[in-house]
């Protein structure tokens, strides 16, 4: 190998990053999490508005549904769980768990 | 493709996050050396190499063993950069290349002939510069570079060819 292949073959390895580098590694893993924060997001606001659009054209069909027969109370608190349930998917986010956790460490130091 | 990488592959595919971290550790160096070569610029190699893994954790299913892992992953980085192309290739001034060449010790190459290299990199076509920096830098055998490339052999290996005479009349300029 002569002078000349010697130095572009240098010039072609400058500046080439770490074999290991965790700090990129950790770049990688909170990009995934965002990705699935926006995903679980995106899914719950989307079930979530459906459910409201639904509710709100049908007020009145559900009403007397509900008031025809007692028993159908239950079949609306158990929608109304699945509800809740929902948004309980968005709170068990990252971002979600990141603040209580420092909500814990600020109540138990 | 190493029994190692298949088997994390496999891991990966199932979900496993450790076995996806340590995919990223084992490849990073390689993809990351691809695309600062490729798009001049290391702060967008950088943020596109993560955004390769990103894709590689999400379409691990699309992996069919045909090619290396670290291949496989350097397809995927080429594919996202000639989708880029049109707005880095706005970005990218010439003028500020020096800004990426480190000034750290410990590089046995001189600032002199870097810059030729970069900048003689730059100015080559991108699929010569892939081919350039696959067989130069990231050590890819001629048909490995033309199957992430998604090119002809010949294609790859006249890209290599010109492509190295270039930068080596670069240097011999900056000398």
């Amino acid at each position: 190998m002569n002078d000349l292949e010697t130095r572009l073959k240098d010039a072609l390895h400058a500046d080439e990053p770490p074999v290991r580098d965790p700090l990129f590694r950790v770049e990688v893993l909170l990009r995934l999490e965002r990705a699935r924060f926006k995903r679980r997001v995106g899914r719950a606001l989307a079930v979530a508005g459906v459910l409201a659009v639904l509710a709100a054209m049908n007020v009145r069909v559900i009403d007397d549904w509900v008031a025809a027969d007692d028993r159908r109370l239950w079949i609306a608190a158990l929608a109304a769980v699945a509800t809740l349930w929902t948004i309980a998917v968005v709170m068990t986010g990252p971002r979600f768990r990141m603040a209580a956790r420092a909500f814990g460490r600020m109540l138990y130091p | 493709m190493s029994d190692d990488d298949a088997a994390l592959l496999t891991a990966v595919r199932g979900g496993s996050e450790l076995a996806f971290n340590t995919l990223v550790d084992r490849h990073q160096q390689a993809v990351r050396i691809f695309l600062r070569r490729l798009l001049g610029n290391e702060a967008d190699a950088d943020d596109m190499a993560q955004e390769t893994f990103l894709a590689a954790w999400t379409h691990a299913r699309s992996f069919r063993g045909e090619a290396s892992v670290r291949g496989w992953l350097c397809g995927i980085a080429w594919r996202k950069a000639k989708g880029a192309q049109r707005s880095w290739a706005r970005q990218r001034s010439r003028d500020t290349a020096h800004h990426d060449l480190s000034m750290e010790s410990g590089a046995a190459a001189t600032m002199e002939d870097r810059l030729a290299v970069k900048r003689a990199l730059q100015a080559l076509p991108l699929e010569q510069r892939a081919a350039v920096t696959l067989c130069l830098v990231c050590g890819f055998s001629h048909s490995e570079a033309a199957g992430i490339l998604g090119s002809a052999l010949g294609t790859v290996k006249s890209h290599v060819l010109r492509g190295r005479e270039r930068l080596m009349k670069e240097i011999e300029k900056s000398a």
